[in-house]
């Protein structure tokens, strides 16, 4: 495997274009993504257009101007969004994304390379939009819009993680994702949506969270959080709900208060925050009202996306924050690093404000003096990723730590896209974990970084019919994880995404490979020593997963 | 005692040809990770039945198993196919081993072994996804349950 950059080739096979133009008859189970019900798309929280209607893929029950709608939609598109006019005129087809996809890699499906894909809407846009496409048709590149052409497109526009890998390879940067997502919102003017993302976005537009957890849900899991704690720990733990005039608002991914692994991730949060409460005085406040830190609109459309995060400004100047930490979500952070400004006011409250003109620390807790957030990867709108958080409190040695807690895992870390390529944080949570456990080694270069292969679930893709898709999507990355599995011994994939942390158990179980999911603050969590109590590095008897710490070695998973 | 023809077979050839048949359907050689995957397994296969031709133990279950995770999940082999691709893999086999008549008989037959455990390990696989769907429904359901155990103590305890 260490000759691989080499061993990466393209060779231009295409099939013939003109073929390609020709709509797919055959939708494979496993791939095929389902058609959202009327409660997820026509609920009193989440209305989508035509929402009423139950259809199946069978039987679409199109609006009767469905045509006229779409086009409208693709060109109110093309003319308000000039990155997207350029993606559509400006690919050269030169190949370079073809085999950048995993999805491509994984299914061998030609509709599935990046070009491909767009292709399937530039072929629209050609013969209704450009003279040439008018005229000479198919020879042009161009094709009808018909009711076999929709269905491809909700087949295969379904079939993208908004993973930007392609992008990078890309050299004019064409983004596929975007164009993905301006066609998955034109397909729900018309009444075609995925059922799997709209489940939570309805959800989190009637209760602010993906799971559709009432305040007492979540309360309740904090509280067992602490309970667990102090099992684990000895030490009676607190912390702040809604609690106005804290220094910080933190939000996390709301898979964090109940699913396995993340579980473990939301013990380590509580950990940190108390270590940091009593030792320097800063209080961190997690809130029902903003208690999703994920945002599935940015999967679906502008529209979804800007009801989802509009609750969180809102409510950091309800509370009177200074600043905003996200927990360890992928999407979150396409979300809060590139649309959450553009989409809503930051907060205008005093202390925001004030904060923001000189972002240091010491501002809100003089211990903490030094630490300053102006030049962060994720500081740009008033949020500050965890690990980022942590990696600084590490330089800065505001933080204890002892690494041997962690010695019975050996950890590789997988960057998820939208931290690693959409945000370009990809030395810190490497720094981070160094720091706090004494086995970590990473993937081959290509598979990483802001090349890492994609999970093959994000962008909507976790939906439990997608499965075969999932499972081959997920092939490359799987592959690289079998690979240092393999040289080193690797028993755990530590990845900061709820996402990831939902999709890898079942894919090492499919590739066969007998490994641990969980992510860094786990084994921040694990490693913190918590000074402010009184406790020693040796102090400590259990893990955050309830095991003892001190066991005989060579543990390797189920 | 091995057949001189055996010692004659291009091992590197029969691995390249039958790994490009498996990916035939993609118009774009995939990544390395993938290729060499595929190729790892292959090579166990093509080892394994010459061992079995020979008359010794072979063991090829995982190898079979590693191929058929691919092919039970690929758009374009249906069951048939991807038990088709290893009989395709023996005749190859046979014909570069130059086996006659009668020796071609005997290869077909302990290579038979091979495509019985091929045919066990696609319908594993195609279970093993249907499986994880399950699981994934029931791990959805403990964070229901979760959510109304956690939920009711919390309000018990605010009594
Ligand atoms: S790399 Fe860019 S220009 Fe080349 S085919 Fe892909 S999208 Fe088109
Ligand atoms: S964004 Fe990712 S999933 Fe979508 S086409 Fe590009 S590489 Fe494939």
């Amino acid at each position: 495997m260490e000759e691989m950059p080499e061993k990466i080739e393209i060779r231009q096979k295409f099939p013939s274009w003109r073929e390609m133009l020709k709509p797919v008859k055959e939708f494979e189970e496993g791939r095929l993504s389902y058609i959202s019900l009327p409660k997820q798309v026509d609920s009193e929280f989440f209305k989508m257009p035509f929402g009423d209607v139950e259809r199946d893929f069978d039987d679409l029950k199109l609006p009767e101007n469905w045509k006229e709608i779409f086009l409208d939609a693709l060109k109110e598109t093309l003319e308000k969004n000039r990155s997207f006019k350029l993606f559509m005129d400006i690919c050269v087809r030169c190949g370079a994304c073809a085999d950048k996809c995993h999805y491509y890699i994984g299914t061998g499906d030609p509709k599935n390379m990046p070009v491909a894909r767009a292709e399937l809407l530039r072929s629209i846009y050609r013969r209704y939009f450009t003279p040439a496409g008018k005229l000479f048709g198919e020879w042009a590149g161009a094709r009808e819009l018909t009711e076999d052409v929709l269905k491809e497109l909700y087949y295969y526009f379904n079939q993208c993680s908004l993973c930007r890998r392609c992008s990078l390879f890309c050299p004019y940067g064409i983004d596929t994702a975007e164009i993905v997502w301006w066609v998955r919102r034109i397909l729900s003017r018309i009444g075609l949506n995925q059922r799997f993302m709209t489940i939570s976005i309805e959800a989190s537009s009637r209760t602010g969270n993906h799971l559709g957890l009432l305040p007492g849900g979540m309360y309740g899991a904090i509280q067992q959080g602490l309970e667990e704690l102090k099992d684990y720990t000895g030490l009676d733990l607190h912390t702040y709900i809604n609690k106005k005039g804290a220094d910080v608002l933190f939000v996390a991914p709301s898979a964090d208060y109940f699913a396995t692994p993340h579980w473990y991730v939301m013990l380590g949060y509580l950990l940190l925050f108390n270590e940091l409460e009593e030792k320097y005085g800063l209080t961190i406040t997690w809130s029902t009202y903003a208690s999703e830190g994920g945002n599935f609109g940015t999967f679906h459309s502008y529209e979804a996306a800007q009801l989802l995060n509009s609750k969180i400004y809102k409510e950091a100047e309800r509370l009177g924050v200074s600043f905003i930490i996200g927990g360890e979500c992928g999407h979150m952070w396409r979300d809060k690093h590139q649309f959450i400004n553009t989409m809503n006011q930051p907060p205008k409250h005093e202390e925001w404000k004030k904060f923001w003109e000189n972002p240091d620390l010491g501002e809100l807790a003089e211990g903490l003096r030094g630490i300053r957030f102006d030049n962060y990867a994720s500081g740009e709108h008033g949020w500050i990723h965890i690990l980022e958080f942590v990696a600084a409190l590490l330089e800065h040695k505001k933080i204890t730590v002892d690494k041997s807690r962690n010695d019975k895992w050996i950890a590789t870390y997988h960057d998820p896209c939208n931290v690693a390529r959409g945000m370009g944080l990809i030395e810190e949570p490497r720094y981070v974990l160094r720091n706090v456990m004494n086995h970590f080694y990473d993937m081959p270069e290509h598979t990483i970084k802001d090349k890492t292969y994609c999970c093959g679930a994000g962008g909507g893709m976790l939906a439990d019919e997608l499965m075969d898709l999932r499972m081959r999507g997920v092939m490359p990355r799987m592959m690289a994880v079998r690979h240092v599995y393999r040289k080193y011994g690797v028993n755990i994939l530590l990845t900061p995404c709820a996402i990831d942390k939902a999709q890898f158990p079942p894919a090492l179980e499919y590739w066969k490979i007998p490994i641990e999911v969980g992510g860094p603050m786990e084994m921040v969590g694990n490693a913190l020593v918590m000074t402010a109590f009184g406790e020693k590095p040796e102090d400590r008897q259990f893990d955050l997963r309830g095991e003892p710490l001190r066991e005989e070695e060579g543990e390797e998973g189920e | 005692m091995v057949p001189d023809s055996q010692k004659n077979m291009d091992r590197k050839k029969v691995v390249e040809w039958w790994v490009d048949k498996l990916l035939v359907n993609y118009p774009v050689k995939p990544v390395f990770e993938v290729v060499s995957f595929l190729q790892e397994a292959a090579e166990k296969i093509v080892d394994g039945a010459l061992s079995l031709y020979e008359g010794k133990e072979a063991d090829l279950s995982d190898a079979v198993d590693d191929v058929m995770r691919f092919l039970a999940t690929d758009r374009n082999f249906g069951p048939g196919d991807s038990i088709r691709l290893f009989c395709d893999l023996r005749d190859f086999m046979a014909d570069e081993l130059n086996l006659r008549t009668e020796e071609r008989l005997k290869f077909a037959k302990t290579f038979e072994e091979i495509i019985f455990t091929a045919f066990d390990a696609y319908m594993v696989c195609r279970e093993k996804i249907f499986e994880l769907r399950l699981k994934e429904k029931e791990a959805n359901l403990e964070i229901m349950r979760k959510i109304m155990d956690y939920a009711s103590r919390s309000l018990s305890s605010q009594d």
